[in-house]
């Protein structure tokens, strides 16, 4: 094993997704890990170059965040973006896969690689029968950050089995394009409730990262690297200049060492 | 306007469907499972150019001879190579992983067909997909291989719990299904034959003695046949005999899995 311990709570590898280390990120005892060179940086920027001509639209509710497909968390618990979500889910995955081709998209070979990591397998994600969407590209321009924010599937399908039986939901990105400057993963350590996060973000998707104070961790991603955290703490993502940041992305659903993990956006 | 009767539009009753991949759906594996069909055909599942270039990578990477088989060339090792040998089973896992890796890094920056193959399948099929273990090690998927012009790929069936004898994790199958990616195919031949007809295990075995399979002109006319281009996708049901008669001027080139079927409420598996 070529782990090291980097900083607190960061466990990081070269090149392959083992057990132990998704292990480590259930345990607690990783915050964060980071997989360098998942994606070889080469193919990061032929796959960078696809991903921009096939082109980043606004999320509906974070307009400074381009995106490529959609996240479930854009659907607000409205009936009708819900059933444009799961119409548009299996095609989003297709735009995302072209985007890529010929060359191989990240998250395709990441699927297959927790498929093949983990005991019970790995599967997409599905919800009330349908399947869900897996990929999201997410495009940072410079000078925006991502505010700070906690992912909770439950809170978008509070009445869906799917979405409340999970122990942990971890956030899974491979970084296509990393700007010169900034662009960093903050993460704090200390959790809050949902409640009170509702409370403090407001009519934003997230909080403000000045007044949390010094994040517990800051990570600068390279091109190439998997990094994947538990997607429950509070995280942020730092603004960049230079160039823009994209990323591809997914959720990781963990319900028990019996069962498969999952994957959505 | 008239009530239609309710019934499938998509599987037309002919041996062979040829569809692009977003058309595969659940409801064309179950009727190659139920044996209304002996062939699903992918046009163009991989681009050809990408085709081209993946051959090259994998001839470059090298093909060695199968252990039972040795005109037929493989990167990689087929479960079927094992042939119950505790020794070659131990290989075959320790191997496993390490062949998966080296599979998709031979074929970078270009993308693995069979992995395309594992995430359409979990993205079809309503129960998902999965690879398959066996006593709760991951089986190996992805072998390449390579039929040389002139090389006839005798006629034999597929049968897990064949070779993983009385492993519930074969007995429990329904259908046993075989996928293959062409990357090159032959200028004549190399066409996929398949018959109606299925063999009993035992039979099978004492009609092919010593060999891994039967001349295809003892079996007779096939009942199927079908030609893939390079960068098609064919999944059919490997119970029943099947060959690949022989080409000329190019080797064959393939990356092929089994898919395993358990019913209509079940994940599907795949291995090599």
């Amino acid at each position: 094993m070529n782990e090291t311990l980097e900083q607190p709570a960061v466990v990081t590898a070269s090149g392959k997704l083992t057990l132990p280390l998704i292990e480590s990120l259930l345990s607690g005892e990783a915050l964060i890990i980071r997989v360098a060179d998942f994606t070889r940086p080469e193919t990061c920027r032929l796959i960078a170059s696809g991903l921009q001509r096939a082109g980043y639209s606004d999320y509906l509710n974070a307009p400074t965040v381009g995106r490529i497909g959609m996240s479930f968390f854009e659907t607000g618990e409205k009936q009708e973006i819900i059933d444009h979500y799961f119409r548009t889910a299996i095609p989003n995955i297709e735009v995302l896969r072209e985007a890529c081709a010929p060359y191989q998209s990240p998250i395709d070979v990441f699927r297959c690689v927790v498929d093949e990591v983990w005991p019970k397998g790995a599967n997409l994600q599905t919800l009330s029968g349908r399947k869900m969407f897996v990929g999201l590209s997410r495009n940072m321009r410079p000078g925006a950050p991502l505010l700070a924010h906690h992912d909770m599937f439950a809170r978008l399908a509070p009445h869906d089995r799917e979405a409340n039986d999970l122990l942990m939901q971890m956030a899974v990105n491979v970084y296509v394009e990393v700007p010169e400057q900034g662009g960093e993963l903050l993460m704090w350590r200390d959790e809050i409730s949902d409640a009170e996060f509702l409370r403090r973000r407001g009519s934003n998707y997230g909080m403000e990262i000045e007044p949390l104070g010094t994040p517990d961790i800051v990570l600068k991603p390279r091109v190439g690297d998997l990094i994947i955290f538990n997607a429950r703490k509070l995280h942020a993502v730092a603004s960049g200049s230079g160039s823009d940041r994209l990323t591809v992305s997914s959720f990781l659903g963990y319900r028990g060492h019996g069962q498969p993990l999952t994957f959505w956006s | 306007m008239e009530a239609l009767a309710v019934e499938s539009v998509i599987v037309p009753r002919e041996a062979v469907l040829k569809i692009t991949a977003d058309q595969l759906e659940p409801d064309m594996i179950i009727a190659l499972a139920e044996q209304e069909l002996a062939v699903i055909q992918v046009r163009a599942f991989v681009p050809a150019h990408v085709c081209a270039l993946l051959a090259e990578r994998a001839e470059s990477h090298g093909y060695s001879s199968y252990l039972n088989v040795p005109s037929v060339r493989r990167i990689g090792m087929a479960f079927y190579e094992t042939e119950g040998r505790a020794d070659l089973i131990e290989q075959y896992f320790a191997e496993a992983r390490q062949h998966l890796r080296d599979f998709r890094r031979a074929c970078e920056p270009y993308c693995s067909p069979i992995d395309i193959f594992r995430c359409t399948l979990d993205e079809i099929w309503p129960y998902g997909a999965n690879l398959q273990t066996l006593d709760q090690r991951k089986m190996y998927i992805g072998l390449s291989r390579m039929v040389s012009a002139g090389t006839t790929f005798l006629a034999h069936h597929d049968i897990f719990s064949e070779d993983a004898r009385g492993r519930p994790e074969a007995t429990s199958l329904k259908a046993q299904f075989g996928a293959n990616v062409y990357l090159q195919m032959p200028e004549t031949g190399g066409a996929l034959l398949m018959w109606d007809k299925e063999i009993p295990a035992a039979e099978f075995d004492r009609l092919r003695g010593s060999d891994y399979g039967l001349p295809i002109e003892t079996l007779g006319t096939p009942d199927v046949e079908v030609r893939p281009e390079p960068g098609d996708l064919l999944i059919f049901n490997s119970r029943k005999m099947h060959a690949v008669s022989p080409g000329t001027g190019r080797s064959r080139l393939a990356v092929s899995c089994f898919v395993g079927y358990r019913g209509k409420q079940q994940a599907l598996t795949y291995w090599s």
